[in-house]
């Protein structure tokens, strides 16, 4: 899977990039100074890389958890995120990470136990309230654990704070983490949807709608806290048709007592991200949609956005209270 | 596929194999070439391969291309004859270091390289020694996507068969005896410049269309745009003549061409 490792020399010697020097005994190991000689340069071609990912292993030194905007969330006030990797399994056409970054290849910061003392300190910065941990902004939280083990060695960390709330996001169906585990209440497994006629379009790589849903439940069964992500909400042909099928077959398979949240989210991505994205698909039909600048964003146009939501919010609320539905709102 | 290569009996198993000829009339560099394939010859040394670089990169037209630096070097542990990709290029003088991707599976070692100043007779570590591949990487770069841009190299020289009891007569040899290897890479690397995309836009109808009516910068950009659209959502390109025609100027036309595309702008 992985034929090619670069790694900061400071890291070489780094316990969890010895374990991945073994088991990825016949990838080219290439040592560098520091990750961004390889993940930054301009002129990486980040759909040609995605044919073969490269990992890269490195510390991230700077700071680690970072605030999120405050029209996101779900239901918390303080809400924070951090990225203990950049980039993802899967290749899905919308994923604003193929705007940000110049390279797809895989950037793994093995120095975890350096997330968690952030993490530490801004939980008992506010010791009265929950903070929110969103973790898979950056990658699929879950897709590559059996390489990474990230949320191996967060779970016991997150045991011994409960007013740390983590997010899990996955459209994984790779959960054996979980299930070899005590469920913890501060954990929220969210999985990201959209209808199976779209991610067969726009979701490469990424597991079919049934068994997310299925491994969703049994992570549920098991006592797991989980989410439903519909972000982004995709325009497309049938729109109300599919989406309402999609939560149907959810909330058919799962007890919406067992469920966390739902958050639904407009596509919007960032005007350089957008520009980027074209160029790197100018043949895809979803970036030649009914879209439009609005503000530093490109949304679709607002009477679409609007309708999406007011069509989806419809169709949840015949499942679940109002107080469980979020909405993630464009930064305009 | 494009080559810089430092020296013509290095290239001269490559220039009979593919058939090319040399190009006629003035130019800075020797090329050689056909169809598909062009060779300059730099001469040896950093300043030469940027300057061959930087002119093959003006040869190019708007498609993405392929350009492989090939060419002979040492080696701290391969043997002379094998031949490698280099997957790290660097110069003692320079804190760039450069990573060539490497997407493509070959049945030959990957190796880091090092680019000298003056031919090296150390071979110290196990890595590669050339006196180019830096340069070329470095100009290379500013103008082409990376995964297209690699250097490989055949092992002349190493701690058993120094530098200094190379025969030039066998420059040739060693690279003519790898060319099949050349010719897998050479496949690998133009699939990946042949999957870089395109812009669907039909520029015969662009220009068809400019000749009617002015536009000016902006509206070139968005007359761009709504033929793409067009022809991403397979609008008949029959019905854009009547718009053409009837639409009094640039504006007007952009405004009833978006009109006339939008119902198709929805994923099926």
């Amino acid at each position: 899977m992985i034929d090619t490792i670069y790694y900061e020399t400071q890291v070489e010697e780094h316990p969890r990039s010895i374990e991945l020097f073994k088991r990825f005994a016949h990838a080219s190991r290439i040592p560098c100074r520091h990750y961004k000689e390889v993940f930054n340069p301009i002129g990486q071609n980040f759909s040609l890389q995605k044919k073969k990912p490269s990992l890269i292993l490195a510390k991230n030194s700077g700071k680690l958890v970072h605030p999120v905007p405050n029209t996101y969330g779900i239901g918390g006030k303080k809400n924070y995120y951090f990225s203990h990797m950049l980039n993802c399994l899967y290749d899905c056409r919308y994923c604003f990470l193929q705007g940000m970054y110049p390279s797809s290849n895989y950037l793994l910061f093995v120095n975890y136990e350096d997330f968690f003392d952030e993490i530490k300190t801004k939980t008992e910065d506010s010791p009265n309230q929950k903070s929110w941990f969103f973790s898979g902004y950056d990658c699929d939280s879950m897709a590559l654990e059996k390489i990474t083990g990230f949320i191996s060695s967060a779970l016991p960390f997150f045991s011994k704070y409960p007013s740390a709330q983590l997010e899990l996001r996955t459209k994984s169906v790779a959960t054996q983490v979980l299930k070899g585990t005590a469920p913890l209440s501060n954990v929220i497994t969210a999985f990201s949807f959209t209808p199976q006629e779209i991610s067969d379009q726009l979701e490469k790589n990424v597991p079919p709608v049934n068994s997310r849903i299925q491994a969703m439940k049994e992570i549920a069964d098991e006592g797991w806290q989980v989410g439903v992500r519909l972000d982004p909400l995709i325009d497309c042909a049938d729109f109300e048709i599919r989406y309402s099928k999609l939560i149907s077959q959810i909330f058919t398979t799962l007890d919406s007592k067992t469920i966390h949240s739902v958050s639904l989210g407009p596509f919007r991505l960032p005007e350089p991200f957008f520009k980027k994205m074209e160029n790197l698909y100018p043949e895809e039909p979803i970036f030649a949609s009914k879209l439009q600048k609005r503000g530093k964003t490109v949304s679709y146009y607002r009477e679409i956005e609007n309708q999406q939501l007011e069509t989806c919010k419809q169709l949840l609320l015949e499942y679940l209270p109002t107080q469980k539905l979020f909405f993630c709102e464009p930064d305009e | 596929m494009n080559f810089v290569i430092a020296l013509q009996a290095e290239a001269h198993p490559l220039i009979k194999n593919l058939k090319l000829n040399k190009k006629t009339g003035k130019t800075p560099f020797p090329v050689f070439e056909n169809r598909y394939h062009r060779i300059v010859i730099s001469g040896i040394g950093e300043i030469r391969s940027a300057a061959a670089t930087g002119y093959l990169l003006g040869l190019f037209t708007a498609k993405p291309e392929a350009i492989i630096n090939l060419g002979l070097a040492g080696h701290g542990s391969l043997k002379k004859g094998d031949i490698f990709i280099a997957n790290r290029i660097f110069k003692e003088s320079d804190k760039a270091v450069h990573y060539p991707p490497q997407l493509i599976n070959l049945p030959f070692p990957r190796s880091s390289l090092q680019t000298c100043q003056s031919p090296c007779e150390h071979y110290s570590k196990d890595i590669g020694y050339d006196m180019e591949a830096h340069a070329f990487c470095s100009v290379a770069y500013q103008s082409c996507t990376r995964e297209i841009v690699q250097s490989i190299k055949v092992v002349s020289d190493n701690s058993s068969d120094p530098l200094s009891s190379f025969d030039p007569k066998t420059a040739s040899n060693l690279i003519e005896n790898q060319l099949d290897h050349i010719h897998m890479a050479i496949e690998g690397i133009e699939d990946l410049a042949k999957s870089l995309p395109t812009s669907p836009v039909k520029l015969k109808l662009i220009e068809k269309i400019k000749a009617t009516h002015h536009f000016s910068t902006t509206q070139s950009h968005q007359l761009e745009s709504c033929i793409r659209h067009a022809c991403i959502f397979g609008f008949d390109q029959e019905k854009i003549e009547p718009i053409l025609s009837s639409s009094s100027n640039s504006s007007e036309f952009i405004k009833r061409l978006k009109q006339a595309i939008e119902p198709l702008q929805i994923i099926s």
